[in-house]
Formats: structure tokens, C-alpha cells, sequence
């Protein structure tokens, strides 16, 4: 019915309920996702994250410091992420588990994003 | 004048859709002209009342929903009109029935509209989009204009009420629908003092109404003791042709053989259109 209608730029032509809304917001969200992944691979991005807590900055610091509390609280953190591995970790590994754990637990659809993102990127790379 | 009214109860299941769809008739049987807009829920209630849903389920299955009710609401609307012409954009959103009324139906979009507009601070964009719309676009066109509202107090059948500011209640027998007349009553005097619209409960309609029985003889004498110059002249007989029509997709007034209760209910909803253009003028 729209074919020969001119639709101001930038009007939702295509509005659906607020349920379908939301569906769309996500997909949207997935594809961003995959464009930075995209972006991460290629070197456009940083791959890595930093962020400024003191008490975060403190305790990693005094981890650092005390190599068998670290490697105990890897440990734990690789049987709380499913990881199988007995090598001996560092405090980047640490910090990598307890985000993604967390990101798993707290906001669970941001990891089922991730992971969409994650298959798109594949079927793109193929 | 264009006749302008709203059916709205912050409560579901008395009848509101029913209501609208059959003052629209009977309006039309006085030889009004006149257009149904539908702002009571994605069901689509009114369209399928006019046998019209299942047109409108394809043209959204096909993309081919655009503009519709929800379109209305866009900040952007004024300027589709201006790019296409009123014409081109009142053609795709107006869908005529059968029987003679013209109906703009509801649409899944209105159910993300009520967010969008929350994000508007200024009382008069937030509120006042429909009436806009019915202002510049159909008042010229009809002489009678009714809303179907949602039994829900948000910022879409607020914009209903800007729209038409006449209400009609249509109330059934019982204490928790009379505690919510006397709440809408309330509402009213708020939306005048607070937003500072002509809103005014023109017509209280008992439905579903059982003669002499002595529970609809008890409350319609609490009825007009608290709504004396706002009840219909007539209550709506209970009738199942009422539900009959409605699931073959028409009103009671296209029944080649009407029953004595839906015979009934078509006087009172004569009457009572007659008694809505009496009390708000506008139609001829």
C-alpha cells in the first residue's frame, strides 16, 4: 500500500506491537554486535578493555601480589565458566572469566546476543 | 459541527466496542455520516464487528498496513500528508463497511505508541496528536466522529479524550461498573481542572440491561439519582442476537429477523443516537 507513497526520511513505515518492537530493537542489536566483532578482528578496534575502580585496581593489584589466592580464584572462576584447563592462569585471564560470568548471569541476553553475533560472524566468514 | 465523542469505562467487558459500533449505526440510520476510529487494542474489535478483520490481517501479513492508526501519532505525519495529500493518505487509513459507517481500525503499532509519546514532555504533543489528526483531516468530512477507548487510563486513550471530549459510559447492573461510572465522573472534572479540556460524561448507556428484574430496577434508580441528566433515554436490552451479529460481523440492525430483545436493543440505540445529537449538537 506504501509502494507509491514518498515516506518522510526516518518514519517507521513498518511500526509493529511492542512486542514486535522489541524483536526488532534485538536483532538490531545482534547485527551492531557483529559489525564490532567484525571490526575487532580486523584490527579497527581495540582488543582490549580498561576501566578505572579503585577498589577493583587494589584488589587486583594485591592478587598480583599473592600468586596462590590468584590462581585459587581462577580456579573457581574456570569451574563457574564450564573451562576445562589446569594450567597455571594470570590476572587478565581472571578478570576475562569474572566478566563473562557475570555478563551470563546478570544480563543473559546479552550473552544469547553475543553468541547470535557470534554465528552471524561465521556464517558471514563462510 | 461535527458530533465528536469517545466510549470509554476504565474497566474491560462492558461493552464499549459494542457500544461504539452500534451508536455508529444507529447514527447512520438517522442519515448521519460518520467514521469509527478504533484506538481499543490490537484485537482489532471493530473491524471484525464489520466483518472487515480479516481484509485488514492480509494487508498487514503483506506489508501492506501503511499508514494506519498508529502513523497518526508520528511526529512525522503533517509532513507525509503534505508529501501525498490528505486524499492519498485518508484512503489508505479509511476503510467503508457494509453498513454505511466508515471505520479507521486499530493496529498492532498503537501498542508502542503509548511509550513513545510518554517521552514527550509538553502536554499538549503528548495528548493532543489525535485530536490533531481529527481536527484537520476528518472533521470537514463527517458529521459525526466516535472513539472506541481501551477500559485502560494511558497516554493513547488519553489522546481519545482530547480527540473528542464528549464520553459515553456504557455501564452494566452491578456495584463494581456503578463505582466506576462515579470514578469516571471523578476523572472528568480532573481532565478539566488539570489539563484544561472541555471534557464532559455526555452519556451514561446501561448495557446488558434484564427488564424487571429487581437488580437492574435497584441500580438504575442508583444510576439516575447519581447520573440524572447524563443517562440515555433508553437502556440496551440483554440480547444474544447482540452476540450473534457480532460473530457473523455485523451489528444488530443488519438482522433480517431480529429478535424481540435485539428489536428492542436497535429502538434504544435509535433513541439514544438521537438523545447524543440533542445533548451535543453538530449533526443535522
Amino acid at each position: 500500500m506504501s509502494d507509491d507513497l514518498q515516506i518522510p526520511e526516518g518514519m517507521n513505515d513498518d511500526r509493529g506491537s511492542s512486542l514486535d518492537e522489541e524483536a526488532k530493537a534485538s536483532e538490531r542489536f545482534v547485527d551492531d554486535l557483529a559489525a564490532a566483532l567484525g571490526a575487532v578482528k580486523r584490527g579497527d578496534v581495540a582488543k582490549t578493555v580498561s576501566f578505572r575502580d579503585e577498589r577493583t585496581a587494589a584488589l587486583f593489584r594485591a592478587l598480583g601480589e599473592n600468586p596462590s589466592e590468584l590462581q585459587s580464584a581462577i580456579e573457581e572462576a574456570r569451574h563457574a565458566a564450564g573451562v576445562e584447563d589446569n594450567s597455571e592462569g594470570d590476572r587478565s585471564e581472571l578478570l576475562r572469566l569474572l566478566v563473562r560470568i557475570g555478563i551470563g548471569e546478570v544480563t543473559p541476553e546479552l550473552a544469547d546476543a553475543e553468541k547470535q553475533a557470534r554465528m552471524e560472524r561465521i556464517e558471514d566468514d563462510y | 459541527m461535527t458530533l465528536k465523542a469517545a466510549v470509554f469505562l476504565d474497566k474491560g467487558g462492558t461493552g464499549k466496542t459494542t457500544s461504539t459500533a452500534h451508536l455508529g449505526r444507529a447514527l447512520t440510520e438517522l442519515g448521519h455520516e460518520g467514521v469509527l476510529i478504533d484506538l481499543a487494542g490490537k484485537q482489532s474489535d471493530l473491524a471484525k464487528q464489520f466483518g472487515l478483520y480479516d481484509d485488514q490481517q492480509q494487508a498487514i501479513d503483506n506489508d501492506e498496513d501503511f499508514p494506519n492508526l498508529s502513523t497518526v501519532f508520528d511526529d512525522d505525519f503533517g509532513k507525509l500528508v503534505k508529501m501525498n495529500g490528505a486524499d492519498a493518505i485518508l484512503d489508505r487509513l479509511i476503510y467503508e463497511t457494509d453498513e454505511g459507517v466508515d471505520l479507521i481500525p486499530a493496529h498492532p503499532g498503537l501498542d508502542s505508541v503509548d511509550g513513545e509519546l510518554n517521552n514527550i514532555e509538553d502536554r499538549e504533543e503528548r495528548y493532543g496528536r489525535l485530536k490533531k489528526f481529527v481536527d484537520e483531516y476528518l472533521e470537514d468530512r463527517y458529521d459525526f466522529i466516535l472513539i472506541d477507548l481501551p477500559g485502560l487510563s494511558r497516554i493513547v486513550p488519553y489522546n481519545g479524550v482530547w480527540a473528542a471530549e464528549n464520553l459515553i459510559a456504557p455501564v452494566e447492573m452491578g456495584s463494581y461498573e456503578f463505582a466506576q461510572a462515579k470514578q469516571l465522573a471523578d476523572d472528568v472534572e480532573k481532565y478539566r481542572s488539570n489539563w484544561g479540556i472541555d471534557a464532559e460524561l455526555s452519556m451514561v448507556m446501561p448495557n446488558k440491561y434484564e427488564r424487571g428484574t429487581n437488580l437492574a430496577d435497584d441500580y438504575m434508580d442508583r444510576y439516575t439519582a447519581e447520573f440524572d441528566g447524563a443517562m440515555s433515554p433508553e437502556p440496551i436490552a440483554k440480547s444474544q442476537d447482540i452476540r450473534n451479529a457480532t460473530e457473523a460481523g455485523k451489528t444488530i440492525f443488519e438482522l433480517e429477523e431480529p429478535s424481540t430483545t435485539a428489536a428492542r436493543a436497535r429502538e434504544a440505540y435509535l433513541e439514544n443516537a438521537r438523545a447524543l445529537v440533542d445533548r451535543l449538537g453538530g449533526v443535522q
